[in-house]
């Protein structure tokens, strides 16, 4: 228990302090004592505003992001019993995506309503694969299936719509790359909430978690309703992945990548490991974007190919490593 | 015998005619591209086809579509019985190929990669149409190739002294963006970019700055940051088209912008974006020089659908 609030502790210590060099850094550099001048109000307005307006924003939403998508992944390769699993198996990445691409290239839309047909898009893209995934109960090759193909059937219509979507198409193609770019407190006010409830709900149901990590049969002698379990955290999993695409775009790999680093780092069975898990994922995000943010050059890299770049290399590790067990 | 004669020379006669009309042109890929004839039957696979032929005055027998209208208005009615083949990036060839053309205007770098295609259809002439020098040698080579040298020789030298006037007359000490998309990060144009050339005719900084190669011509420009833009603050916002409203007029630092707190954000029409044509062209620089200059250029007459008005902008 020491341990765990140690390791807690650290990880927030070390968070807030990432947070903090990513307000310094940017286009102009702020030290310290000037952003405690902003931040009293005794700083000049210029500074107010891009640091507590486009930089802080920007860094609690990668935070968000960062701290949804290893979530999700974490119970996504708990609950399909499969490390290569990632959020992107529930359909909710493609199915936001493809709601948006099909929105913006088909009817005039105001800004404001994108975050919410992404949302919608994401959610009906769960539901179907849920829907497909149950027969009697989740299993977990099912649940694989469904989920590729109904990313599948969403990818096909969104590169359709990219074909016949003229001057937008550029603009979807950046936004399919995923990125913060942009994202002020507006975003954070529509979804932030839809992020943050549904994980810490599933860090305070953690135990429940932990016991589907174990054989259905032994679950179920421990009086756990696995059926029941399973696809409660599946829902949770695909409210905040669905929120944090609306919010960054696809970003691939941090769901996937998080939850294999956090289990070299701390054992799946303890109670920190779902927040800890959250807590890498989240640092792992700020850093990508600041990276993003700070790329020579005059444009930003997309984030979704900085988090691909990290997480790339990783998969392959894995699929190495799981060939020589095999042999 | 004197009839075999007469025939021969009149046969003679007919191949030299023949020969003296055609021609042998390069277009903007370095490649040859050979006419017997002017060009009588012109399929305009960009708005500066359309634009060009207008003003010499002919007909294309097919147009694409220019931004969300099936012709920019300011061509008046001339195109309203002309076929449109779709757009500049994706035309249907089928519908190319029954209008049966003797020559093809493109865009090079939408079209170049169906060069096969196009070729089999008709002569294809391939046009970077990105700069100011582009636009001026795009006029020259299409005339030559309609067999109207004269009258493009001459749109081009009233534009060009008609740049001149601007230039002498337009104080500067200005700063401008032209910004596109409807997206969160706004992508900003680079000096190269033909609209954004005539800002600097006119004594204007383009914030958006310059390509470090810009004769490679691509990119047309890049996603500015909200802070660099905040950092260089323009004067004077140029609002490109957008098919939505635009996300980063909402975000918070919009209205700390000098062009936003002094009312200088102004929606452009489509044909700020492809202002190639000769006619284009001139509509762009006359409405840029009375936008940044209110009381020294008045405004020209542009059709009520493409004219720029005050951008009132998004909710906060």
């Amino acid at each position: 228990m020491i341990k765990a609030v140690i390791a807690v502790g650290v990880g927030a210590f070390v968070l807030a302090s990432a947070l903090f060099i990513s307000l310094m850094l940017g286009d102009a550099l702020f030290t310290p004592g000037q952003i405690w001048s902003a931040a009293s109000g005794d700083g000049d307005r210029l500074s107010q505003i891009v640091l507590f307006e486009l930089r802080l924003p920007r860094s609690i939403m990668a935070l968000l992001v960062g701290a949804a998508l290893a979530t999700a992944g974490g119970i996504m390769q708990g609950v399909a019993r499969n490390p290569l699993a990632s959020p992107d198996l529930t359909g909710v990445v493609a199915g936001a995506a493809c709601a948006i691409v099909v929105v913006i290239s088909v009817v005039q839309v105001d800004t404001r309503w994108l975050p919410l047909v992404g949302f919608g898009g994401g959610l009906a893209a769960g539901v179907a694969t849920f829907t497909l995934a149950w027969k009697g109960q989740i299993q977990p090759l099912r649940l694989v299936l469904a989920g590729v193909a109904i990313s599948t059937v969403c990818v096909s219509l969104m590169s359709a719509m990219l074909l016949f979507s003229g001057a937008e198409a550029s603009e979807l193609f950046f936004w399919l790359a995923g990125g913060l770019a942009g994202r002020g407190w507006e975003l954070l006010d529509q979804l932030g909430i839809w992020i943050l409830v549904p994980m810490l709900v599933t860090f305070l149901l953690s135990s429940r978690f932990r016991v589907l990590l174990l054989d259905d049969a032994v679950a179920q002698t421990l009086g756990v309703s696995v059926n029941r379990w399973k696809l409660f955290f599946l829902m949770m999993t695909a409210l905040m992945t669905t929120a944090a695409v609306v919010v960054a775009g696809p970003v691939g790999f941090v769901g996937l990548v998080v939850p294999h680093i956090t289990r070299r780092l701390f054992d799946e069975q303890r109670a920190s490991w779902l927040p800890m898990n959250a807590l890498i994922g989240a640092l792992l995000l700020l850093l990508a974007d600041l990276l993003a943010r700070l790329t020579p050059g005059v444009q930003e890299v997309p984030l979704g190919v900085l988090t691909a770049l990290l997480g790339g290399p990783w998969l392959l590790w894995i699929v190495s490593r799981t060939s020589r067990v095999l042999a | 015998m004197f009839r075999f004669a007469s025939a021969a020379l009149m046969g003679v006669g007919l191949l030299f005619s023949v020969l003296a009309q055609a021609l042998t042109l390069t277009d903007d890929r370095g490649e040859a591209l050979s006419l017997d004839a002017p060009a009588k039957r012109v399929a305009a696979v960009s708005n500066f086809g359309a634009d060009l032929l207008n003003s010499v005055g002919m007909t294309p027998v097919a147009v694409t579509r220019f931004g969300p209208f099936s012709h920019p208005d300011y061509l008046g009615d001339a195109l309203d019985d002309v076929p449109v083949i779709g757009t500049r990036a994706q035309v249907n060839l089928e519908l190319l190929s029954e209008v049966d053309p003797d020559l093809i205007l493109a865009i090079r770098r939408y079209t170049e990669k169906d060069v096969e295609r196009f070729s089999e259809i008709a002569p294809y002439m391939a046009l970077n149409l990105i700069t100011l020098d582009d636009s001026y040698r795009a006029v020259s080579l299409a005339g030559e190739a309609l067999g109207r040298t004269e009258q493009t020789e001459a749109l081009n030298a009233e534009f060009s002294s008609l740049l001149e006037d601007m230039q002498t007359r337009a104080p500067g000490g200005v700063s401008a963006a032209l910004l596109v998309t409807g997206a969160e990060a706004p992508f900003i144009y680079y000096d190269h970019f033909l609209t954004a050339e005539l800002l600097r005719r006119l004594n204007v900084t383009n914030v958006g700055g310059s390509l470090d190669a810009p004769e490679q011509g691509l990119p047309l420009g890049y996603r500015i940051r909200l802070e660099t833009l905040l950092e260089r603050d323009p004067d004077v916002i140029f609002l490109f088209d957008s098919n939505h409203e635009r996300a980063f007029t909402r975000n918070p630092i919009w209205p700390y912008l000098s062009a936003v707190k002094n009312g200088r954000v102004y929606e452009v029409g489509q044909h700020w974006k492809e202002a190639a044509g000769p006619k284009a062209r001139v509509m762009v620089a006359q409405e840029m020089a009375h936008l940044l200059y209110p009381d020294l250029f008045p405004m020209p007459d542009v059709p009520l659908s493409l004219r720029s008005h005050p951008y009132t902008g998004a909710e906060h």
